[in-house]
Formats: C-alpha cells, sequence, structure tokens
C-alpha cells in the first residue's frame, strides 16, 4: 500500500454505522455510513488500496446537500471527497478492526485514490440501495445549506 | 396395472430421469422429449452425462453450511462460450479465479446467508463488450484504485456442463458461477486483452 502522509490517530472521532453499499463487485467499493450520534450526517467509504493484511478505505462525511447534489447530478462522487471537510484513511483488517486511522489533508490523497472527473451517480451503474436511498433522501428537495457538503 | 404399480414405474422412470440430466431449465426440453419417447414406448437414454444435483462444487462445505438456496434456485449447469473474466497480468495469479469471500483480505464483512454465498460465485460475462462496458462504468466510478481491486486484463475462456453452476444473465451479459470441485480455469481461460 501506498505510504500516505497525515495525522495518525486511535481512531474515528465519530460513531457510525453501516447502512448499505452504493457499488459493489465482488464485494462493497463505495459504502454508506450513517453517524450514529448525528441523524442525517452520512459517510461515504470508498475503497482505495490494500495488502496483504488489510483494506484501505477513504472515509469522508456526506451531507443531505452532497446527496441530494449527486442524485441530481449536479456534482460528483470525486468533487464530494475533494470538498470533504476532512478526509480520513482507514485499513481494516479481516475481522474490520482499524489498524491503522490517518486523518489527511486533501493534498496528500493520490490522484488513483479518487473517482474519475465524469464520476456522476447513475441508477444503472449503482445499487439498487443507492437508488433508493438517494430517491428517498432526495424527495423533500435541497437542503437550505449550501451544496457544499 | 395397479396404481401402485404404474408409480412405482413412474417413480423409476424420473429417477431414471434424473439420472441422466438433473432438473436445469435447459433440460426440460429433455424432459419432454424423454415423456415423449416414453408414451410411444421408445425408450432411450442419452449418455450419461454428470448430474449438477450431485455435482461437488468448489467450496462444497461452505456452500452447504450457509444452507438452503446456496447456490440459489435457478442456477444452472450449461455450456457457455466464450466466456469473459477480469484478471490480473498473469493467468496463473491466484486471486483470479479465488472467489472474493476466500480472498486476503476480502472486502466483505457482512454475514447475511445471500451475501456469503454469492460471495463463493465468480463473476464473468458472456460478452467482450459487456466485460468492457462494466469496466469503464466501475473505473469511473472508482479510478485508477480499480486496478488493484480487479486486475488490469480480460481472459477469454470456456465452461462446459460439469463445470459448475451458473445464475441467469444481468447487465452487459454479467452472472455469477459456483465452479464445480474439478473446474480447472488455467486450462480453459487464457489473457485477451487489457481491461481497459
Amino acid at each position: 500500500m501506498r505510504n500516505i502522509i497525515g495525522i495518525v490517530k486511535t481512531e474515528l472521532d465519530f460513531r457510525s454505522r453501516w447502512i448499505g453499499n452504493l457499488l459493489e463487485y465482488e464485494g462493497p467499493l463505495l459504502s454508506l455510513y450513517e453517524d450514529t450520534d448525528h441523524p442525517d450526517t452520512y459517510y461515504l467509504h470508498k475503497w482505495v488500496d490494500h495488502d496483504n493484511n488489510a483494506n484501505r478505505w477513504v472515509v469522508v462525511p456526506m451531507s443531505l446537500a452532497a446527496i441530494h447534489a449527486l442524485f441530481h447530478q449536479q456534482t460528483t462522487f470525486r468533487q464530494v471527497i475533494l470538498q470533504a471537510d476532512h478526509i480520513h484513511l482507514v485499513d481494516f483488517d479481516q475481522k474490520d478492526n482499524a489498524l491503522q486511522v490517518l486523518s489527511i489533508d486533501i493534498a496528500d490523497l493520490p490522484d488513483a485514490y479518487l473517482p474519475m472527473q465524469d464520476s456522476f451517480y447513475s441508477e444503472s451503474i449503482y445499487t439498487e440501495f443507492a437508488e433508493n436511498f438517494f430517491r428517498d433522501r432526495s424527495r423533500a428537495g435541497p437542503p437550505d445549506n449550501s451544496g457544499k457538503n | 396395472m395397479l396404481c401402485g404399480q404404474v408409480l412405482l414405474v413412474f417413480v423409476g422412470y424420473v429417477v431414471k430421469f434424473m439420472e441422466i440430466g438433473g432438473w436445469g431449465v435447459e433440460n426440460l426440453e429433455n424432459f419432454s422429449n424423454f415423456v415423449g419417447n416414453m408414451r410411444s414406448g421408445r425408450m432411450s437414454f442419452p449418455a450419461r452425462t454428470k448430474p449438477f444435483f450431485t455435482m461437488k462444487l468448489k467450496y462444497q462445505e461452505n456452500l452447504e453450511s450457509i444452507g438452503r438456496n446456496c447456490p440459489p434456485d435457478g442456477y444452472v449447469a450449461e455450456q457457455i462460450t466464450p466466456v469473459y473474466r477480469w484478471v490480473f497480468e498473469q493467468i496463473e495469479d491466484p486471486r483470479n479465479f479465488q472467489a472474493p469471500l476466500f480472498r486476503k483480505p476480502t472486502r466483505f464483512s457482512e454475514s447475511s446467508p445471500h451475501r456469503c454465498c454469492e460471495a463463493m460465485a465468480l463473476s464473468m460475462f458472456d460478452n467482450l463488450e459487456g466485460a468492457r462496458a462494466r469496466f469503464l462504468e466501475l473505473k469511473t466510478a472508482m479510478g485508477e484504485s480499480i486496478y488493484k481491486a480487479l486486475g488490469n486484463r480480460i481472459a477469454i475462456g470456456y465452461i462446459e456442463k460439469s463445470d459448475g453452476l451458473h445464475g441467469g444473465r444481468g447487465r452487459h451479459g454479467h452472472f455469477n458461477f459456483h465452479p464445480a470441485e474439478t473446474m480447472n480455469f488455467h486450462e480453459k481461460f487464457q489473457i485477451s486483452t487489457e481491461a481497459l
């Protein structure tokens, strides 16, 4: 796995639970978690790397505004990551234990870890869970705060 | 003939039918022919083939531990030529034909029976264009890291009836394949082209 510069943390500073996978191919590639303490705060987990011991995931917060913008193709998954307030890289072992948690600056995130420029949401590409989730959360219209997550 | 005798004969014929081919969708035609032959008195059985319900699958014990419906109902043994699969650069790479659940480290962390069953199947495509199209979709969504997850080549191969069980086709001709214990992927697949 690539060596990434960041601040080593003992654990993530929020609690979240898995609610579904947005993209799969022989296992999850993009997953969605929700904050257990703050309703309507979600975390996007994007698989980016692995070695013999762990899978590495980028973890970024995702607001309802970002979800609405994604569903309506006003932004891309790449932009959601690039505009995130904070980014974590987490190495999970086979049993889902976090072996390493890094808080990193977006500038230190390798381009290979990012989706492509045109990574718009599309129903046909993503999972049925993604379709249901995005449609459900977007039904109320865009939140009052800006489209930035 | 007494009802009991008729029943016994019928059971005998059913057992014979099951021995020659099983109950897969592709055997409905065989079954129809079989019934026709039985009615006309022309009973001749095709050469015995390995019935899929007795086929030992790779990961058989793990599949059985999941319980019923794994592989799911509707999975059939059928010849498919050609088939395509994304692989790593060297066809001998052990990751190429290893079920996702048993890769180390696996990306699976859920434990639902359905998901575990699916994680013991391999993804295949029945056409090259479909394999490429899906790869492009995933590369767009995931970026260059997708190569490390799934490989950078497409292998072409073939599946014979005795090689395993497969599900129905989805988008781009994708299907899941549970290989038989005897399946030798390295004999039947070779690198065809770059994934993208």
